[in-house]
Order: structure tokens, then C-alpha cells, then sequence
């Protein structure tokens, strides 16, 4: 597949690491290097990442993806915190 | 009882979050537990949904129905007897148990969900739950969890 100048979502998927996933997970690699080369700490790294992953994951893929992936990872995250709250260990 | 809370609990949330933003169930089809969950969304309804009239028959017509009430009273006195017979407390809550492994298809039905939108991230996240969720269920049972 031939990409259009510019058309930064197909050069980096297609041409450049030739899977969806696999560029969200060096989109994230890239980003948690150089946030921990920039030392500005754990909170700020991980509140940093929140939107910063969201438009990465939304530039190259596309919003019905996220939106479910995003909707499991929200389920799992309300699942720790009411076994946090009522959990019966 | 640790990891089978857990493993519920994450199940009923995704299941709620999926269902209240319209991305399973949307167009009726539902499996156990999302047919569970979507009656209690639309509690005024719970009668004609398909769990309650597949466990209990059609409600307005108990006294003709040959598949729900039948059926739930021929597996109680199964179950009793086995009880009786053993002494066995696990046989008691072999329907429970059973619904439980049930509810794996609900992880299937999330996990078809996501491999429509791409594959490999949906079988690395629900594939080793949808396997150990089973084993967790067996061990529920076993009374080892």
C-alpha cells in the first residue's frame, strides 16, 4: 500500500511497523523513555499518560477500538476498586 | 472465595460498562449474565426476558409450561436425593456452580466483542481470563479457592 505524503497514520502503521498494536506498544515505549529521562516523577508520568496515549491510540487506530478497549480496562479498574471496598480478604 | 469474587467482579463490570454504553446487547442478543444484568437495567421487564422465562417458564402460564418449572423441579429432586444419599455438601450447589461456568460465556461473547476490533490485543487481555475463569470455577467448587 502506497501512503500519501503526510498521511502520518498509514506511514507509521503500515509502512514504517506494519501493526496496529504492536505501534501503540512502541507509541508507549517511546513515551515512558522519555519520560523517565525527563525525571518529572511516577504521578506525573502516569497522569501524563492517560491523554497522551488516548490521542496516540485514536491517531493510528480508530475510536470504536479504543472506546471498547478503554471500556474493558474501566471495568477492570472499578472491579479493584470495589474488591477494595468490599473485597473479603 | 478470593479469586472468584474477583473474577465476578470484573466480569459484572465490563458486562455493565458494555451494556450501558450500547456495545453488546444492543440488538437483543444477549447471553446469561448480560440477560441477567439487562433485566436489572430494566427491572419492569424481567418477566418476559428470556432468562426468567427459560428458568421458570412463561409467567402467566406455570401450570402448562413443560420446559422451565418441570425441569427446575426435576433437577431440585435430583439434587436432594444425591444430598440425602451423601451427605455431601458440594452437591448443593452444583446449579450454582453450574451458572457460574456459564457465565464464561459471557467472557466469550466481550472477547468476540473485542477480536472483531483487533485480535491479538483482545485474545492477549480475555484469553487467559476466559481459561482460568473455568479452573477458578472448578476450584470454587472443590472448596480451594
Amino acid at each position: 500500500m502506497i501512503c500519501n505524503l503526510l498521511d502520518l497514520r498509514c506511514i507509521i502503521v503500515n509502512e514504517l511497523i506494519g501493526n496496529v498494536l504492536l505501534s501503540v506498544v512502541l507509541g508507549a515505549v517511546v513515551y515512558f523513555m522519555i519520560a523517565s529521562r525527563m525525571k518529572f516523577g511516577f504521578d506525573t508520568t502516569i497522569a501524563f499518560s492517560i491523554p497522551l496515549l488516548l490521542i496516540l491510540g485514536l491517531a493510528i487506530s480508530s475510536f470504536s477500538v479504543i472506546y471498547a478497549f478503554v471500556t474493558v480496562i474501566v471495568g477492570f479498574m472499578l472491579a479493584f476498586l470495589f474488591n477494595q471496598i468490599v473485597g473479603n480478604r | 472465595m478470593g479469586k472468584m469474587v474477583t473474577y465476578l467482579s470484573i466480569l459484572i463490570f465490563i458486562d455493565l460498562l458494555m451494556i450501558v454504553t450500547g456495545q453488546i446487547c444492543a440488538s437483543g442478543t444477549c447471553t446469561l449474565s448480560s440477560t441477567i444484568i439487562a433485566s436489572l437495567l430494566n427491572i419492569g421487564e424481567i418477566t418476559f426476558k428470556g432468562f426468567f422465562t427459560g428458568l421458570i417458564g412463561v409467567f402467566s402460564d406455570l401450570g402448562s409450561s413443560t420446559t422451565g418449572l418441570f425441569s427446575l423441579i426435576g433437577a431440585g429432586a435430583v439434587i436432594v436425593t444425591s444430598f440425602i444419599a451423601t451427605r455431601e455438601f458440594r452437591i448443593l450447589i452444583i446449579p450454582m456452580t453450574a451458572t457460574l461456568a456459564l457465565l464464561t460465556s459471557d467472557f466469550i461473547i466481550i472477547s468476540s466483542k473485542l477480536i472483531s476490533l483487533n485480535p491479538v490485543a483482545a485474545i492477549f487481555i480475555m484469553g487467559p481470563i476466559s481459561i482460568i475463569y473455568t479452573l477458578t470455577v472448578m476450584e470454587w467448587w472443590r472448596g480451594k479457592d
